[in-house]
């Protein structure tokens, strides 16, 4: 009964260090629990297993439920464009402002920090988590003064990144132009492109359209994460 | 209660409406993300589900509850790890990254896969019944404490628990003998 204890004791990982001892001992004495423990401990694995497995079902469901509604998509926007095709006929005046906005509000994402994930327990006390735990919560005016101290100490191309990211997020776009001009980096640089494009939707916020556009035909020329969106957007522009 | 800890517990419940929305949300940037690294979509894919799959994991061992980050930051990172993994083992990457920041504990069990006793061991956990299962899933997958499983399932006395399990464990192992 007392090797029972120790198991279900050593699984919640609640061992004494007595019971430490003890356990040790009857791992290399007596055979017989040693065999319990290696058969739990495989239990244990194969739950696991098989609950993953079970997961994995239930997301590849959800991505196959995805292509099937694209398909509709598909469907429905060819649809779509029969009518607005149809309706251009009419439609003489396009304010191209409110066109840029609703551009950019369709193609602007927040970024998501993928820098430095903070959590609790650990050496929260510099100022890079800090300055990334800002960001997370939105806390943006906050992130940009971290973050600026972090680029007088650094000049890393991450603080220029993400100030201009906040600053984007408080609609400071020509401000965040000029803070992303302060990056120097080249095609090899992580930040090349995710820079390039960001910047490019200031532009188009500002409704300086011929910036923009140069700015996405350069990241429309190579493979990178926003190819496709920069295509996209530059046929709309057009 | 925050936004991020009501959708971590909602994860703790297994909640697939939550579970969708997770995916749904992060899966374009996911996407966008992970293809500079040159993998292609259906590898990506496979990627971003393993990933959800931590999360919701250690969101039910409680790994989560004292997060900082958002759920979006965190499962980023455990998708990024993944990724640096498998790029380690196809010998594309030699870059150490420092993932200290983050504690994952988040084990692929790649070689025990194989193993055929754990095979069999799945096999015959899927074949108890449904309250041997809970009580198995919540001690050794969740990894929740004898007492919290008791008033979890709603048990009247530790004993009569500690009994259930090792009758369950028991079955499970003569499943396998046969």
């Amino acid at each position: 009964m007392d090797k029972d204890i120790l198991l279900n004791n050593y699984f919640e990982g609640n061992l004494s260090e007595e019971e430490k001892q003890q356990f040790n001992e009857l791992l290399s004495n007596d055979s017989e629990f040693k065999a319990e423990f290696e058969f739990q401990k495989k239990a244990k694995i194969a739950v696991a297993l098989s609950e993953r497995k079970k997961m994995k079902n239930q997301l590849k469901e959800i991505e196959n439920s995805r292509k099937q509604k694209s398909n509709n998509k598909t469907w429905l926007s060819i649809a779509a464009s029969i009518v607005v095709i149809l309706s251009l006929g009419f439609i003489f005046f396009w304010n191209s402002s409110a066109k840029n906005d609703n551009l950019y509000a369709d193609f602007y994402e927040t970024f998501p920090n993928i820098e430095a994930p903070t959590t609790r327990g650990e050496n929260t006390l510099n100022i890079k988590s800090e300055a990334f735990f800002a960001y997370d919560s939105k806390n943006y005016k906050k992130a940009i003064e971290l973050f600026t101290e972090i680029y007088k100490i650094e000049k890393t191309d991450y603080a220029i990144f993400y100030i201009g990211l906040s600053e984007m997020e408080l609609n400071e776009h020509k401000k965040a132009i000029a803070t992303f001009s302060l990056f120097k980096g080249d095609s090899n640089n992580n930040f090349y492109f995710y820079i390039k494009w960001y910047k490019a939707l200031c532009y188009l916020k500002e409704n300086d359209i011929e910036n923009s556009k140069k700015l996405l035909n350069e990241v429309v020329k190579t493979v990178n994460p926003f190819q496709s969106k920069s295509k996209e957007l530059l046929s709309k522009l057009d | 209660m925050n936004k991020e800890s009501s959708l971590i517990q909602l994860l703790k419940e297994n909640d697939s409406r939550t579970i969708k929305k997770i995916y749904e949300d992060n899966r374009t940037r996911f996407i966008a993300f992970a293809s500079q690294y040159n993998l292609n979509v259906d590898v990506i894919l496979d990627i971003y589900q393993d990933a959800i799959i931590a999360l919701c994991e250690n969101a039910k061992k409680g790994k989560l509850d004292s997060i900082q980050s958002s759920i979006s930051t965190y499962l980023f990172s455990i998708g990024k790890f993944m990724i640096f993994q498998l790029l380690k083992k196809d010998k594309k990457m030699h870059i150490i990254d420092d993932f200290n920041l983050v504690d994952y504990e988040f084990e692929s069990y790649d070689e025990e896969k194989e193993d055929t006793e754990i095979k069999l061991l799945q096999t015959a956990f899927e074949n108890l019944g449904e309250q041997c299962k809970k009580v198995i899933q919540l001690f050794y997958y969740e990894e929740k404490k004898l007492d919290e499983i008791l008033t979890i399932l709603n048990y009247t006395n530790k004993d009569v628990l500690k009994s259930q399990k090792s009758r369950c464990m028991k079955q499970l192992k003569d499943l396998i003998k046969k």
